[in-house]
């Protein structure tokens, strides 16, 4: 009977840790994978940001030659269209926004802030078993062995850590196959859309610009010094980095896409890689880049 | 303020890209023309609403491309969501889950101390 007993109990001991929780380097990897795809979701809004500060910037010199009713009139509304351009901008940021909140969930649900939690009530729980031991030993003839206390509390906390990593296993290896198919779509769309008709935007901008400002500041001497000329040049830099944030917001895309493949089929393995995956690397890589060129894009920097 | 969604399905984004260049050209020589200096203040005048006029038309047909860029990029929102909410729904359930676990340890502490007062005390 004892021996049966015995059998159960470690069978069950052993189904119990045979049971799937996540390596470390794999929630390492989620956790870069979850800052990188954070950090990126910030970017392909700011071309249109960026866009509509450069048009804002050729309509006002565009107006310098009309009659005064009317350069009232232009500013006015090409202060609209900005307003409008933003807004535009910040509704093409709800997708990357849940992009983000998904990274921010793949974060906490690989967390081990459930099971910390747990960690603050053990030593309260130690204390009390300790002295409830110390008092027993105290006044019955059977003594209590003095470590039971702090076993009794490794216990439950073990099976509490245990139990609540392998749920949080569970729902990543259920969410992530999911996230997988939808981070693709997302992805997909965000560089079709990026690809298709706005590197036409682009060029066609630049070229306005140029011929804004030679009809309205070139053409006339008294307009020309080394502020207008320095101004001209920043702005034809900027929109050479909006292209280039353009080009670098369509890669850095798709490396999140593949990035999250590799998470995605890492996840349902149980390989335990010490480094975070090559993939995941050329992601950072990528945001990098787009800080880079972002912060030349804010500053006047030339490419 | 322009509203680009009623402008919707006017043109195809290449249609649009190819008039957007027709109105620049378009821009661009009334620009030229406004610097001339032998106009009169009328025919200024009248320049520059043809110019106002074309500015209004170029932001009606860039909003539609953005606003089709933006549409195309959403599409998969509703998905994104309902993924979002099960996920949400999942950590909280974990999170019910260990304050269960923590719940069951305070219970046995406090047991523990009230049994090791009631031992003191003789009551035991």
């Amino acid at each position: 009977m004892k021996k049966i007993f015995w059998f159960f109990f470690f069978s069950v001991v052993v189904l119990f840790y045979s049971c799937a929780v996540l390596t470390k380097s794999q929630i390492k990897n989620i956790n870069a994978f979850a800052v990188s795809a954070e950090s990126y979701s910030n970017f392909p809004s700011e071309i249109i940001k960026k866009r509509a500060d450069l048009v804002l910037e050729e309509k006002l010199i565009g107006s310098i030659l009309l009659q005064p009713e009317q350069i009232k009139k232009s500013i006015v509304k090409a202060q609209e269209n900005y307003l409008l351009q933003q807004q535009l901008a910040d509704t093409l940021d709800l997708s990357l926004q849940l992009i983000q909140q998904y990274a921010s969930l793949l974060r906490k649900l690989s967390s081990t802030g459930y099971v910390e939690n747990l960690k603050n009530n053990t030593d309260d729980l130690n204390e009390n078993l300790g002295d409830l031991v110390k008092i027993a030993n105290a006044k019955l003839p059977n003594k209590i062995p003095p470590n039971v206390g702090n076993a009794i509390t490794k216990v439950i906390f073990l099976i509490g850590d245990k139990l609540t990593k392998i749920k949080q296993a569970k729902a990543l290896k259920e969410f992530i196959p999911i996230g997988d198919t939808l981070v693709k779509i997302t992805v997909k769309n965000l560089v079709d859309a990026l690809s298709a008709d706005l590197p036409a935007l682009l060029a066609s901008d630049k070229e306005k610009f140029i011929n804004t400002y030679t009809n309205n500041i070139f053409s006339n001497e008294n307009r020309v010094n080394s502020t207008s000329m320095s101004q001209y040049l920043s702005a034809l830099n900027d929109y050479d980095n909006l292209e280039l944030l353009r080009q670098e917001c369509i890669g850095a895309a798709n490396k999140l896409s593949i990035a999250h493949s590799k998470l995605n089929s890492n996840i349902r393995s149980k390989s335990d890689i010490k480094e975070i995956f090559q993939e995941t690397q050329d992601l950072i890589v990528s945001v990098k880049d787009l800080f880079k060129t972002f912060r030349k894009l804010s500053s006047g920097e030339q490419t | 303020m322009n509203k680009p969604k009623n402008y919707k399905n006017i043109f195809m984004n290449t249609e649009a890209i190819n008039t957007l260049k027709q109105v620049r050209e378009g821009i661009n020589a009334i620009q030229i023309q406004l610097s001339d200096s032998t106009l009169t203040k009328k025919e200024k005048s009248l320049l520059g609403d043809v110019l106002l006029n074309l500015n209004d038309l170029e932001d009606i047909i860039i909003n539609n491309i953005l606003q089709d860029m933006v549409d195309k990029i959403n599409s998969s929102n509703a998905l994104l969501k309902k993924l979002i909410s099960d996920m949400k729904a999942s950590s909280d359930k974990i999170a019910k889950f260990s304050n269960t676990i923590k719940k069951i340890s305070d219970t046995v502490g406090v047991l523990s101390h009230i049994t090791a007062k009631a031992m003191s005390a003789g009551i035991l």
